[in-house]
């Protein structure tokens, strides 16, 4: 038998205890009637206790299939998971059985959606759906439950909480029904968040006062995170390593401040590129040239090759593997850091 | 008199609109036991050929303004003008045409794309509904937009389902885009795209309006994006515009003490420029009890007596600029008083 994480599947009204995750060489595909989708081909990462990983990258490079396939919610029959791991301390998630993994999900691992429509049922009230969590994973019921509900309410600031508790989901703004989703994942106090764009309908102001709950919370209960965005600001506030995605492969690791510093991989430093500046007034944007590549027969060799200024003859022929590119400015304290990039640039040896 | 329209007669006249959603409580007897303000007395036009920007706090009523320009809600109150023509009065054939003069990306582009229909009969919709195109000609036109959009036109007899965040918003910006809208409401329509791909279809809803003279209405919380495509921006608390100007004025010189705030809290776009921000305190105010006087009374860094009981009015304190704030006396209403300042200027 397989045994929950870190808590040895004992209390359930316990918060479950912080677990390191680590994802190798995951491979989910679709097969359509078109062909086969190589969504995420390869993807491999560690997230310890604590840590935020970004998850960064190109519109349909994968960062969602991967985040659904960790908790085992990749659109079925069409998509599968045919390879890889997925360790949650000493368990493998892609071994246990529906059942269990029904435990792990919500309780250990628990995920804001992309879209929050999806996780929410529209015809039971906020109040409800929101106390769910607190209800199966924490035993809390009656006036506690209610006390929880209003507490998580006020956390991602829903105005008017024992008011608005009764609303049902089409009742709310869309940034406020991106709250309720971010309040749900928070309730069980998991041990691995992953939140998949979860502030793209909030006002800065309010997504500042998010960002840092989650930070706090985060103090406090050494939950790890894996946090999905487009936005770089983000990214530098609260991911302490980052992971660039292209066509199905993380292309580039490096912690946060060293990737936006020196990215190594054509693509992030194309993508890097065309931030707009905010002290300049231009005309028009800058954007990679070329098109994104289709996913249902991606050319042998490199996928960014048709789009890189600095391809070579080996690029169109053999995939690069992932190499280590060094650490540009190395850091005070801590293990030594790690800087990857999966692209023949590298792949001398030399650096 | 707004100062924004100049002598052309504006595309779109929003004419003091509310709407207000009740809420009720009860089991057996659903009874309304108050009102969400949602919108509560908001004007502004928007001439051809020009972005208006909308921003403002979740909540503030962004969305629902929206979708009272698109008649997907009725008004609670006041009036809104299409070319000269209420749209209370539209009706028939009238009424087809408005929609297909009208193209809309909605802020949720999961549940706006019918979840039944292939890629293609979605961005085609617009044309089949609202004109007489033959099929081909649509098919063609399909193929185009998807381009335009960074989206592959092999992918359109896909299902939504199959594609991912980003490119369903896309899906629904082809759509918006089919049938030569005259004016678009884009409400967050690039929040889920990445640096590269965001940049490509703003150039492109940029190059849209210099060569057909599209209007856009774009409410976004990307400060960068409204900045960028914007001609005038308005902005919202609560259910009302607190300040309105040219979108040069508003992001260089902002005059109301939330737009300070909001301007100051945007994380900077580029990594390595560090900012310092001032995080708004307070309760988010409800729209359901908003407070009397400045609604942004309870959280304003600047408040004074007067604020708590005296609503301050949208006019224009510097040449053109708008903004609803006591500390301009141009706010404070006919017969009012303020230490200091005399009303009714
Ligand atoms: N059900 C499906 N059938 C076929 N292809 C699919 C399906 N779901 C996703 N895909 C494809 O898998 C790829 C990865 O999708 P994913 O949602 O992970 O992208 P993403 O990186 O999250 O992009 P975005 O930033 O736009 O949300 C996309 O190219 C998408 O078209
Ligand atoms: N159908 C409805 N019934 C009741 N209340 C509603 C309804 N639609 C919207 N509201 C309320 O009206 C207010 C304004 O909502 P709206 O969606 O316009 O906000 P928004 O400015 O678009 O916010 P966001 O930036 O989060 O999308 C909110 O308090 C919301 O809960
Ligand atoms: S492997 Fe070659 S084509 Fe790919 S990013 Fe590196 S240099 Fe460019
Ligand atoms: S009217 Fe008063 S409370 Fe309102 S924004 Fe101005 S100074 Fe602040
Ligand atoms: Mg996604
Ligand atoms: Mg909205």
């Amino acid at each position: 038998m397989t045994t929950f994480p870190s808590d040895a599947g004992t209390s359930l009204d316990a918060p479950s205890s912080p677990s390191r995750l680590e994802v190798k060489d995951l491979q989910t595909w679709f097969y359509t009637g078109r062909g086969v989708v190589k969504a995420v081909d390869g993807v491999s990462f560690t997230l310890e206790p604590g840590e935020t990983l970004g998850l960064v990258g190109e519109s349909g490079s994968g960062k969602s299939i991967t985040c659904l396939s960790i908790l085992r919610l990749v659109p079925e029959p069409a998509g599968r998971i045919i390879g890889g791991e997925i360790w949650l301390g000493d368990t493998d998630l892609l071994q246990l059985s529906r059942h269990e993994m029904e435990q792990i999900r919500g309780r250990h691992v628990s995920m804001v959606l992309q879209d929050p429509m999806t996780s929410l049922n529209p015809v039971f009230n906020v109040e409800k759906q929101v106390g769910e969590g607190s209800m199966y994973h924490l035993g809390l019921h009656g006036s506690g439950l209610k006390d929880r509900v209003q507490q998580l309410l006020r956390w991602v600031r829903i105005p008017a909480p024992e008011v608005r508790a009764n609303d049902y989901p089409h009742q709310m703004s869309g940034g406020m029904r991106q709250r309720i989703v971010g309040a749900i994942a928070l309730s069980s106090q998991p041990s691995v968040l992953i939140a998949d764009e979860p502030t793209t309908s909030l006002d800065v102001t309010i997504q500042a006062q998010y960002l840092q709950l989650l930070k706090d919370l985060q103090e406090e209960h050494r939950f790890s995170m894996i946090f999905v965005t487009h936005d770089f600001g983000i990214v530098a506030r609260v991911c302490d390593r980052v992971a660039v995605m292209y066509a199905g492969r993380i292309v580039e690791m490096a912690p946060t401040r060293e990737l936006f510093g020196s990215p190594r991989h054509p693509y992030a430093r194309a993508l890097i590129h065309s931030l707009p500046d905010p002290d300049t007034e231009v005309e028009w944007l800058t954007t990679i040239p070329g098109q994104p590549p289709s996913l249902y027969d991606l050319p042998p060799g490199c996928p960014f090759a048709p789009r890189c200024s600095e391809a070579m003859d080996i690029c169109t022929q053999e995939y690069p593997p992932t190499f280590e590119t060094g650490i540009a400015e190395p850091g005070a304290a801590g293990p030594p850091a790690s800087h990857t990039a999966a692209c023949w640039l590298y792949g001398d040896g030399s650096r | 008199m707004t100062a924004t329209a100049g002598s052309q007669q504006p595309l779109l006249d929003v004419q003091h609109v509310r709407k207000y959603f009740p809420v009720n409580q009860g089991v057996l007897f659903r009874r309304p036991v108050g009102y969400i303000k949602a919108v509560d007395d908001v004007a502004f036009t928007i001439a051809p050929g020009e972005t208006f920007g909308l921003v403002g706090e979740s909540g503030c009523g962004k969305s629902t303004l929206a979708k009272l320009i698109l008649l997907l809600e009725p008004l609670t109150e006041g009036e809104i003008v299409f070319e000269g023509q209420p749209l209370t009065r539209l009706s028939g054939e009238s009424l087809r045409k408005y929609r297909g003069t009208v193209g809309a990306v909605f802020q949720d582009p999961f549940s706006s794309l019918s979840p039944r229909m292939r890629v293609r009969d979605i961005v085609g919709d617009p044309l089949t509904v609202t004109t007489d195109t033959p099929r081909r000609q649509i098919e063609e036109r399909v193929a185009e937009v998807l381009d335009q959009v960074g989206l592959n036109p092999a992918t359109a007899s896909n299902y939504p389902h199959e594609f991912s965040g980003g490119q369903r918003q896309r899906i629904a910006i082809a759509r918006a885009l089919s049938a030569f809208p005259r004016l678009v409401i884009l409400d967050e329509p690039v929040s889920a795209l990445d640096a590269s791909i965001r940049a490509q279809i703003i150039n492109l809803l940029k190059a849209l309006q210099q060569d057909l003279g599209l209007s856009y209405l774009l409410i976004a919380h990307d400060l960068g994006t409204v900045r960028f495509l914007s001609d005038h921006v308005g902005v919202m608390y609560l259910g009302q515009l607190v300040e309105r100007s040219t979108s040069r004025r508003v992001f260089t010189n902002p005059l109301h003490p939330y737009t300070r705030a909001l301007l100051s809290a945007a994380l900077p776009v580029r990594p390595d420029v560090a900012r310092e921000e001032v995080v708004i305190s307070g309760e988010v105010p409800s729209p359901l009890d908003p407070p009397s006087g400045c609604r942004f009374f309870p959280r304003c860094p600047a408040a004074m007596p007067v604020c708590e009981t005296v609503q301050p009015l949208l006019a224009p304190a510097e040449d053109g600029h708008e903004v609803a704030c006591h500390l301009y006396p141009t706010s404070v209403p006919r017969g009012a008083t303020v230490p200091g300042i005399q009303g009714g200027t």
